[in-house]
């Protein structure tokens, strides 16, 4: 749990840390992305207390994949406003995936796969249109953007966790131990994801501070 | 069998990061040469304005040096005739006293088209600095008598190029002329500060208006474009009943 610990919440920390400290006034897209941090590391938090918890963590973790669709869904349109209707029909259609797995599998006994696969999918479509969109309008480099690193995230991530959780059920169910090492993948990728974010909230700092310098 | 399951996922998740990670480098470094690209376009658009400017610069120069031989040769010369031909009138006795004062008019008229003739002819510049004439200029506006110019010397401005001199000068002309017209001043103060390469200060005590709302001015504007076919900024300051200052110096190296 410890090296776990270490490599998921305290890199989710570290971007808390760093929206709280440099980018929680720095517009719309950016307050969501604080919420989706905050809700993040409350969910692994309370997920490393099982025991104390009086509901499964699938649980926590099902109702978390619905939240942050909201939330990323959210922030995607808010950087490119014509997506507003595809992402609204892409949250009910899966809202209803969702249902159906529920109803089918239950909330406390697995993962919602299918619904993480197909959000997954759906935001890392939005985020390569928009990372796409980004290139072709900036007049600066890619990589000076603080946008840049948040959609780099956002793709690696939804992007690399669609393979693992492909089969995750019916690893954990018969070789829970190689699906234990395989969720390392989730968890570096996760680590590589709220990296990006703290790396982007710090560069948007330091961009700020020169526009006042200026 | 579930061994293979992991290691196909494995695999996949690889390759899927690869893929992604390779798609976003390519994007990166496509963009960075669409800058590039960008940049050499400008910079080759900036090379041209120069040179069309370059151009626009000396044919105006070329128009006024003609300009200006034109009215030290022939106009100066026909006047010249005509004040000889007064000059025989009025020295017959019982001259009228109209005539001396046309023939006085006609002397300052005489007087006035040779300095215009000289002011227009470039030429001039190579051997005479920006300071001298503006020192010069500012004499003939005390001369008239309405408006008070002082002219004060800071440091000891370096030699500027003819081109450069010119330019400046004629930025000067206008801006004096648009204080002498329209700000209602009685003094002007002229400072040529030769510390920091040249940079000329130009102030009245008129009535002054509101800089920021006549940015589009197209006085203020060919002024500011005068001064930038030389690397020189020009930034006027007033506000109203205050007088104006207008502050002529050399832009900043990176062009900000």
């Amino acid at each position: 749990m410890s090296s776990s610990f270490l490599l998921v919440n305290g890199t989710e920390l570290l971007a808390l840390c760093c929206w709280l400290l440099f980018a929680q006034s720095a517009g719309r897209a950016w307050l969501i992305i604080g919420l989706q941090l905050v809700a993040s590391n409350a969910v692994e938090t309370l997920a490393l207390f099982p025991s104390r918890l009086d509901v499964s963590p699938f649980y926590l973790y099902n109702i978390y994949l619905l939240a942050e669709l909201s939330l990323m869904s959210w922030f995607i349109v808010e950087l490119k406003p014509s997506l507003h209707r595809a992402a609204v029909v892409g949250n009910l259609v899966l809202l209803v995936v969702w249902l159906v797995e529920s109803d089918l599998f239950g909330v406390e006994q697995s993962f919602h796969v299918i619904h993480l696969l197909l959000s997954a999918l759906v935001l890392c479509a939005f985020t390569s249109l928009v990372l796409w969109e980004l290139s072709l309008w900036e007049k600066e480099p890619l990589h000076r953007f603080p946008l840049f690193w948040l959609l780099l995230g956002m793709v690696l991530y939804f992007g690399g966790i669609a393979p693992v959780f492909s089969s995750f059920n019916y690893l954990a169910r018969f070789e829970s131990i190689m699906s234990n090492y395989l969720y390392w993948i989730v968890r570096i990728l996760c680590a590589v994801r709220y990296l990006c974010v703290a790396y982007a909230c710090i560069l948007l700092y330091r961009q700020r501070s020169v526009l006042a310098a200026a | 069998m579930e061994q293979n399951l992991a290691t196909g996922i494995v695999i996949g998740t690889l390759v899927v990061v690869f893929f992604i990670g390779v798609s976003v480098l390519l994007l990166v470094t496509v963009h960075a040469r669409r800058i590039r690209h960008r940049a050499e376009l400008a910079e080759a658009e900036r090379h041209r304005q120069q040179e069309v400017m370059r151009a626009e610069r000396e044919a105006t120069q070329q128009t006024l040096r003609e300009v200006g031989r034109e009215l030290h040769d022939n106009v100066a010369q026909v006047l010249s005739v005509a004040q000889m031909g007064m000059n025989n009138v009025l020295n017959a006795p019982a001259a009228d006293s109209r005539l001396v004062a046309a023939r006085d008019a006609l002397d300052r008229g005489i007087e006035e088209v040779r300095r215009l003739g000289h002011d227009l002819n470039s030429d001039r510049w190579q051997q005479r600095s920006l300071v001298d004439a503006i020192s010069a200029d500012a004499e003939r506006i005390e001369r008239v008598g309405r408006v008070r110019a002082h002219v004060q010397v800071l440091g000891t401005p370096a030699p500027l190029a003819a081109d450069t001199s010119i330019i400046l000068y004629r930025a000067y002309q206008e801006v004096v002329h648009n204080a002498l017209k329209h700000s209602g001043a009685d003094t002007l103060t002229i400072t040529l500060d030769g510390s920091q390469g040249l940079v000329l200060t130009i102030s009245d005590n008129g009535r002054g208006f509101d800089a920021d709302g006549l940015h589009s001015n197209g006085g203020l504007l060919g002024i500011r474009k005068r001064c930038a076919l030389v690397g020189y900024t020009a930034q006027c300051t007033s506000r109203p009943g205050l007088g104006c200052t207008w502050t002529l110096k050399p832009a900043p190296a990176d062009g900000t």
